[in-house]
């Protein structure tokens, strides 16, 4: 089963949040509701075709480049379901719909087939540090949107600029957390696989740097009082670290890490 | 600062050590600090990524070309994450975050969280910090049938086992096993298909008017000064002997080389493709047994993922030689570090939690 209903769901749930902002306040709210309940049904159309790719090839959609991007959709798609109502700009729906059919657009351009697992690759820690770090990257994303937000004079009258700098703050928490966690399944992972809990491979490096980089944004914020635009562009600077490191590392270093 | 008469009568101050070490203290603990230094160790591990690390001089300026190698090499990214400057700064950071610490450990009861966090990165820190000082990693190769009670910790270096190590067989196991596959094209037949096939056996073609025996595999092909021969069982070089006959007449003898594919490789008939197909493999999997003092204490099998602990050392599935199931390389690991490490993972994990949801949290409950 492909992700092709999903896609078809959210591009009809970005259709609807768009005619909801042509025809303005007052008259939007239908549209809005019609929006959100297509994402979710979208999301319950991802969640059905993960589970059918799990059981049909009997181990979790967690180990390429594909599968992982299909995940990252999910964990977005999830947040928006839980999240996306607190998002302070008017009608976010349709870039949080473009995001999401960003990522399912790249999905399918990506290697498909399934192959069995490499000897590596089988252990439970699987699941636990690949679904923990889209979590994270889910997050980082959502919160990168607020901060893009932010930036963007057009997008953020002034008196929303306060609640989407507290929306990117409370997800980059929890994006923070998440990544933690994620590191440190890795690593536990990696002493298991490798005899080693960290070797400095490109993969791990690029999420120390991350992780670093969120960490001296967090510390900004906390210390030395950054918020809104100066916030922003820490936020969106780290989430640069994201990027590079969820697909630059795969594609342009090599190392033990890398599966593409 | 203490206070003092110059020689026109004026006051001057005069910076006293207590002063020093006040404004040394202060700088170790500030967060100003810690931004700095998390700032050039996030720049220094940029580097590290991109440069390829310890490798030879020539190689790396294979690489990167002779400047820019040469640059990698004395500025010390070439090989930075085992330089001890790069150690040092690590330090550097553990000290900043005591020190932070101390310096707000009144506010403990406050933010318990960011306590429990800088404390964790202390734990990591110093674990990684006994692995450097006092663990210990080599390589055990053996022979099935065969043990060793010590491990190759490098070139000529050899260290004690508190223990004897035994393989008593090396498997490998496949989703796909080895193949040879063969692609036979022969218009007098009309046949353009591919075949599996296997040593020994003989194909009939064409109605069986024609036949195709597949005489000998050769792993690792070179001729030698007695014909052809093969160095190994490690398939770098795989080569099929086939002979091809028509009508009953005699076969004649040809060779298919799988890392030579010639489409022009034949017989009067048609010609022939080979490809190896060196399977996928599922796992490894050493049968060990462990012996103290000539007793057996432990019978195991050790996988990918599934390493054995014994005594304070760890064996690790590491290496085969493909071809060869006689064979097996272990991976040992002593780390002592490793329980202040996971500690620290764990409070870690709390003290990040703690935040998120503790007082003055971003999903503070309170």
């Amino acid at each position: 089963m492909t992700p092709n209903l999903s896609f078809a769901l959210l591009l009809g749930g970005m259709g609807a949040f768009a005619t909801g902002r042509i025809l303005g306040p007052g008259k939007d709210l239908p549209w809005q509701k019609t929006g959100a309940l297509l994402t979710g049904l979208a999301w319950a159309a991802l969640t059905a075709c993960l589970i059918l790719r799990w059981s049909r090839f009997g181990h979790a959609p967690m180990s390429n480049q594909y599968e992982s991007m299909l995940l990252l959709t999910w964990c977005f798609l999830g947040l928006l379901l839980l999240f996306g109502h607190h998002f302070p700009v008017g009608n976010p729906g349709i870039w949080t719909s473009l995001a999401a059919l960003f990522l399912l657009g790249t999905a399918s351009l990506l290697d498909r087939s399934v192959r069995p697992l490499m000897p590596a690759l089988q252990s439970n820690w699987l699941i636990l540090h690949v679904l923990v770090c889209m979590a994270a990257y889910a997050c980082f994303f959502l919160s990168f949107l607020a901060a893009a937000a932010c930036l963007l004079p057009a997008a953020s009258p002034a008196k929303s600029e306060a609640t989407l700098d507290a929306f990117a703050y409370r997800t980059v928490s929890l994006g923070f957390v998440l990544l933690t966690l994620g590191i440190v399944f890795g690593a536990v992972w990696a002493n298991e696989a490798w005899g080693t809990y960290w070797s400095w491979d490109p993969k791990e490096t690029w999420s120390l740097i991350t992780w670093l980089a969120y960490a001296v944004a967090l510390h900004l914020r906390r210390a030395r009082g950054w918020r809104g635009r100066r916030f922003a562009v820490a936020n969106a600077a780290s989430f640069g670290c994201v990027a590079f490191t969820y697909f630059g590392v795969n594609y342009l270093l090599a190392g033990l890490h890398a599966y593409v | 600062m203490a206070q003092s008469l110059d020689h026109a009568g004026a006051a001057t101050w005069r910076p006293q050590p207590l002063d020093w070490a006040a404004a040394a203290w202060r700088h170790l603990s500030s967060v100003t600090t810690f931004l700095w230094l998390a700032g050039l160790l996030l720049a220094l591990c940029v580097a590290g990524s991109l440069v390829p690390q310890g490798l030879d001089p020539e190689l790396l300026a294979g690489r990167l070309g002779p400047f820019w190698s040469g640059l990698a090499r004395h500025t010390g990214v070439s090989n930075l994450f085992r330089a001890p400057w790069f150690h040092g700064l690590l330090a550097a950071i553990g000290l900043n975050v005591a020190a932070c610490s101390v310096r707000r450990i009144r506010s403990i009861g406050a933010r318990p969280g960011v306590f429990l966090c800088h404390l964790s990165v202390l734990l990591i820190l110093g674990g990684a910090l006994a692995r450097l000082m006092a663990g210990e990693s080599g390589i055990l190769q053996l022979e099935a049938g065969y043990g060793s009670e010590a491990f190759q910790a490098g070139p000529g270096l050899y260290r004690p086992l508190p223990f004897q190590v035994r393989l008593d067989s090396f498997q490998v196991e496949y989703w796909r096993p080895p193949s040879h596959n063969i692609r036979l094209v022969l218009p007098l037949f009309g046949m353009d298909e591919v075949r599996t096939v296997r040593v020994g056996e003989t194909l009939r073609l064409g109605d069986a008017q024609a036949a195709l025996q597949v005489l000998a595999y050769y792993p690792n092909f070179y001729l030698s000064d007695k014909g052809p021969a093969t160095r190994d069982q490690n398939p770098r070089n795989p080569a099929l002997e086939l002979a091809y006959s028509r009508g009953g007449g005699a076969g004649r003898k040809f060779w298919a080389f799988a890392r030579f594919p010639d489409p022009h490789q034949g017989f009067e008939d048609g010609r022939v493709l080979y490809q190896y197909d060196p399977g996928t493999i599922r796992q490894f999997k050493s049968e060990v047994t462990i012996l103290e003092r000539g007793r057996e204490a432990l019978r195991r099998a050790i996988r990918v993922n599934h390493p054995l602990s014994y005594k304070g050392h760890t064996l690790y599935q590491y290496g085969y030689e493909p071809g060869d199931s006689g064979r097996a390389t272990l991976l040992v690991k002593r780390d002592p570090g490793i329980p202040a490490v996971y500690l620290g993972f764990g409070l870690l994990a709390i003290g990040l939690a703690w935040n998120l949801v503790g007082r003055g949290g971003a999903f503070s409950l309170s």
